[in-house]
């Protein structure tokens, strides 16, 4: 019996489809609940025109003891960058290496009302114009374990091994963006992204970890947020 | 002639494979659970940015010595190994980016020697290095603390002044995997902070400013200074690298010039 092309494309399409199935149905086992919030502040109207870029930057000012974690500032950077109505976004690293030393830990400005004396200096502004910045998005905050419970044990001997118990731990992330203007030298607004969510890990023999992917939901979150307050979106 | 038995005919050989086999996991179990312990061998050949600076309208002479290109930081920590930092293989690109940005024209000398191609001769040093990882500091952090100290002579190699310039940086354990990537990235994160500070407050800094508006340092005072190159508030190096509040003590010293006065 032969099997015609339409009915292998139907197969490979159906094929395709479980597969879909299939992973979503172990993502959702597999990821723990996140429960997030977001609030935002808004003083000014905002608005990206054609070439306009912002570029997203971690706190990381001295002699402040936290900074934000480098991936999620890659990941709001790259989600901004995202998607049909993506925004021109510089990489922090690029932007740092290209107006050097004027954004470094112990340079940056702290407060908006520095950034119109920064903006004097006439090669910095004139790089800023060149790379298109028309906002600096700084982002604070971490994702911090709050608790953690249980036990896990595990043994290896010649003839196999395993696990046995049961983890469970709570992750919490708070962050906040502040979004300044370059063209005026002030702020137009506040977004702030918390998220918290319990992660678990089962063990008989092999450990099942179901993870609360606290801080990929803040980030998207945040992303979302600051898109739709950037591009003055109706609600935003 | 040799005969090879497959290891599923022969149970004698079989025993001993699959002991050897799992020695052999076991070893690189261990090897890789004790490499986290080992220390890390850290290299800096790293491209630095030059700074965006109106440039200084002199012509200088960057003395980029043996002692600085080479410079490593070695140090042992209890429980944690042995860490070397070949700070040296970065200070080439720091100082050509900074001499690029910072000066009208910039030259790179080998020794300090009296040179009538350039306007002014600066020497570069580093006088120490601290470091700290997380496992000492419980914190999140890698940290490096440097003291570097800046030689001004006029090009007659006779010298002005010098000031002393400590630098910070620091990296988060949970943006990298393992403590080589972590102090690699805070010790670049240093070596950027010096740069930045040094450009920045160049001008401001008097022995800096008389130097780079042309004024000639003395013989007499070359020689005393080069002497004792070391100022009141030069940093003694940490007997016990795990003493968190020494090494921040270079941190929170604040840039010092020992000035020579010219006649």
């Amino acid at each position: 019996m032969s099997i015609s092309n339409t009915q292998t494309t139907y197969l490979r399409k159906e094929g395709t489809k479980m597969k879909l199935v299939f992973t979503l149905c172990v993502s959702s086992i597999l990821f723990g609940c996140v429960n997030s919030t977001i609030q935002q502040v808004r003083e000014r109207e905002t608005g990206i025109q054609v070439g306009d870029s912002v570029v997203v930057l971690g706190r990381s000012n001295r002699p402040s003891n936290e900074e934000t974690e480098i991936n999620f500032v890659d990941c709001v950077a790259k989600d901004l960058a995202n998607g049909n109505n993506g925004l021109n976004v510089v990489s922090q690293q690029n932007f740092k290496d290209q107006t050097f030393p004027w954004f470094e830990p112990r340079t940056a400005p702290v407060k908006v009302n520095q950034l119109p004396q920064l903006l004097e200096e006439r090669l910095l502004a004139n790089r800023l114009s060149n790379l298109g910045i028309k906002y600096l998005i700084w982002l604070e905050g971490k994702t911090q374990r709050t608790s953690s419970n249980g036990s896990l044990a595990c043994s290896l001997s010649p003839y196999g091994g395993g696990c046995f118990g049961f983890l469970t731990w709570e992750n919490d992330a708070s962050y906040e963006a502040t979004i300044w203007d370059t063209d005026d030298g002030k702020t137009v607004g506040r977004i702030s992204s918390d998220a918290d969510g319990t992660s678990y890990m089962p063990a008989i023999v092999v450990p099942i970890p179901i993870i609360a992917r606290v801080q990929n939901n803040a980030c998207t979150s945040m992303s979302r947020q600051l898109r739709g307050f950037l591009n003055n979106d109706a609600g935003s | 002639m040799t005969k090879i038995i497959p290891w599923f005919e022969a149970p004698e050989l079989t025993q001993s494979f699959i002991g050897a086999r799992l020695t052999a996991h076991v070893l690189v179990g261990l090897a890789l659970f004790t490499s986290g312990c080992s220390g890390a061998q850290v290299s800096l050949e790293n491209q630095f940015p030059t700074p965006l600076l109106e440039s200084i309208p002199i012509t200088a002479g960057v003395v980029l010595n043996e002692q600085l290109l080479s410079y490593q930081h070695n140090e042992e920590i209890q429980g944690s190994g042995k860490f070397n930092i070949d700070i040296g293989s970065a200070q080439r690109n720091m100082f050509s980016r900074l001499g690029e940005g910072l000066f009208r024209e910039y030259s790179e000398l080998g020794q300090l020697t009296g040179d009538k191609n350039v306007d002014a001769i600066l020497l570069p040093e580093i006088k120490q290095i601290q470091i700290a990882i997380p496992r000492q500091t419980r914190s999140e952090y890698f940290e490096v603390w440097m003291l570097y100290r800046f030689h001004f002579y006029d090009n007659d190699a006779n010298l002005l002044g010098s000031w002393d310039l400590p630098a910070y940086g620091k990296a988060n354990q949970n943006d990298y995997r393992g403590d080589e990537p972590g102090l690699k990235a805070a010790a670049l994160s240093a070596c950027r902070d010096a740069m930045a500070f040094f450009s920045l407050n160049f001008q401001s800094e008097s022995v800096a400013a008389r130097w780079a508006a042309g004024e000639k340092g003395t013989p007499e005072v070359a020689r005393e200074t080069s002497k004792e190159p070391t100022s009141e508030k030069a940093i003694e190096p940490a007997k016990n690298p795990d003493t968190p509040q020494k090494q921040k003590a270079i941190h929170q010293e604040q840039p010092t010039a020992t000035e020579a006065r010219t006649e």
